[in-house]
């Protein structure tokens, strides 16, 4: 969070707003299904993140859309899944650079609905904790892949809320739907 | 968090693994010899080819597996009605992240599946160290399999794992009830499943099904199957305990209740009820494990005066030489493979296994004859 907040504060410096647009904040919350490792079916996994959003429309003309996110998720609990003497947790954290376009195709006043499609890289941070009997150990693994966010937005004044079905390339086994409620700053 | 440091670093390579592609370190679960504990440790998988396949020359991962358990369906020697038996089966994916060049199971099932590997492999090469022949192609493994029962064909739904020669593969259950470490993670226990792959390769020649369909009306054929079946257990049971060195490898995910009726180094003797292949009963239906714990204690105890290799490598010979016993007159007593055992030990220990064998197995005493004086 330190880091997301760190994050916003330079884009808000750096950002040429208001000449592109006011930058907005998103809050996403997501839910997801992850391939099991046996093959057999799905299991649920959460998400939280954190982004900031800069719309290009007013200063390029075109419908772009930039973004940068970060994200955090489990599949199952938190604390592990597994048997009483061993067990397995697993957390991701993600930090995405995103860019696409973002096209308002209703606009009345201060409302608004759209349509936006954004892809750019992804770096998911992996930690898995393994712990057997009173034994754990952390170990860490990294990895980037291409990430790719479509879905409709709908704007209320300074609100702004996004519904993004989500995927990786390569695929991951992992398909997210994230519920986002955002605001300009 | 120098690790995840590291990580961050090799991961602006931008690759679906980072820099580092996952090699064959696996961090397993493994019991850590000399005083068997259960740990973590790094592993070279030398045969494992395919990691997130969990595939290798010597066993091939699949999961969502359907297996039925109809005695009426057509069953065949070496897997060949292994189609008919079992459905869905796909390739598993397993999830992971590579640590300094470590591959490193990033679920619960993912850890189950590399460290279940490890096993079959160590089982695997060491059993054909021995000289045990088996196929060359890979084993499958039915991972979380679900098992659709038969009239007269059961086997438990969760918390177990076996070798099935009808399909000519191993089963990994899930384990619901116990909560130790699971089968899949005890190298003891996959090394008594592989155990059981060797005695229908080298004991039955791959041809136990074609024998029982030659001989199942024969007089006293289900007592003689019987008692190859504990023999079976006992000889399963005494590879996981030589190969982990640990005579108490089942207590690791089973309490005691269980386990200590197997522990290899209890002495244990013949019960003459045992001898007509009849008794002991559980649930109404033969129990295996109690003629087998006689078995494998005597094998241990031996194992242990004149060396575990020596006796690892006699216990291959006897089953080879009791092949064509059991393959063509599907007979079988308590004492014959022990008997084929001591021939196959070096001259100077054929005298004390004999010793052994008398004491261990006195009211079968005769079937060491023209072995032991």
């Amino acid at each position: 969070m330190i880091v997301a907040t760190a994050l916003f504060a330079v884009l808000q410096t750096s950002a040429p707003a208001p000449a592109c647009g006011d930058l907005d904040l998103q809050v996403p919350v997501g839910l997801g299904l992850e391939g099991r490792a046996d093959g057999d079916g799905f299991d649920a996994a959460a998400y939280l993140g954190l982004s900031a959003g800069l719309p290009l429309s007013v200063c390029l003309g075109v419908p772009l859309r930039l973004e940068l996110s970060l994200a955090t998720g489990t599949a199952g609990p938190p604390w592990g899944a597994g048997v009483d003497a061993v067990e397995v947790a697993r957390q991701d954290g993600d930090l995405a650079a995103l860019t696409g376009v973002a096209y308002v195709f209703v606009k009345e006043g201060d409302k608004g609905l759209g349509v936006e499609a954004l892809a750019g890289p992804r770096l998911r941070l992996t930690r898995v904790r393994t712990r057997i009997y009173a034994q754990s150990e952390s170990r860490y693994g990294a990895t980037v892949r291409a990430a790719a966010l479509v879905g409709p937005f709908a704007t209320y004044k300074a609100w702004r809320v996004s519904l993004r079905p989500g995927a990786s390339l390569p695929w991951d086994r992992r398909v997210q739907l994230w519920l986002g409620i955002g605001r300009s700053l | 968090m120098a690790s995840a440091t590291r990580a961050l670093l090799v991961a602006l390579c931008v690759s679906p693994t980072g820099c580092q592609a996952p090699g064959n370190v696996i961090r397993i679960i493994d019991a850590v010899n000399p005083d068997g504990s259960i740990a973590l440790a790094d592993v070279v998988l030398t045969t494992l080819g395919d990691v997130a396949a969990v595939e290798g020359s010597v066993a091939t991962f699949l999961g969502g597996a359907v297996i039925s358990l109809d005695s009426a369906a057509p069953i065949a020697d070496r897997g060949e009605a292994r189609d008919d038996l079992v459905e869905n089966a796909g390739t598993v994916r397993a999830r992971f992240v590579v640590d300094d060049g470590v591959v490193v199971a990033a679920d619960f099932d993912s850890l189950l599946m590399f460290s279940a590997y490890a096993h079959f492999e160590r089982a695997t090469l060491h059993l054909g160290g021995l000289g045990a022949t088996l196929p060359a192609s890979p084993v499958p493994v039915y991972f979380n399999p679900t098992l659709q029962n038969g009239p007269q064909l059961t086997f438990p739904k969760s918390d177990n794992a076996a070798f099935f020669a009808m399909t000519d593969a191993f089963v990994l259950l899930p384990m619901r009830i116990l909560q130790e470490i699971p089968f899949a993670m005890n190298t003891g226990v996959v090394a008594h499943e592989v155990s059981h792959r060797v005695f229908y390769y080298v004991g039955w020649n791959g041809g136990l099904f074609a024998a029982i369909a030659a001989h199942q009306y024969d007089a006293g054929a289900q007592q003689s199957f019987n008692r190859v079946k504990a023999t079976d257990e006992g000889v399963a049971d005494f590879f996981a305990a030589a190969i982990t060195a640990d005579p108490a490898f089942l207590a690791k995910s089973t309490p005691g209740s269980i386990s200590d009726a197997r522990d290899l180094s209890v002495t244990r003797v013949l019960d003459p009820r045992f001898i007509a292949g009849l008794e002991p009963q559980q649930d109404g239906q033969y129990d295996p494990y109690g003629p087998g714990a006689v078995v494998a204690a005597a094998l241990w105890r031996l194992a242990q005066d004149h060396g575990v290799d020596t006796v690892e490598a006699a216990v291959i010979d006897g089953l080879r030489a009791l092949s064509s016993q059991l393959v063509q007159s599907f007979t079988y007593q308590f004492g014959d493979l022990e008997r084929e055992v001591a021939r196959a030990l070096p001259a100077a220990d054929c005298a004390a296994a004999c010793a052994l064998f008398a004491e261990r197995y006195l009211p079968v005493a005769g079937a060491f004859t023209g072995v032991c004086p």
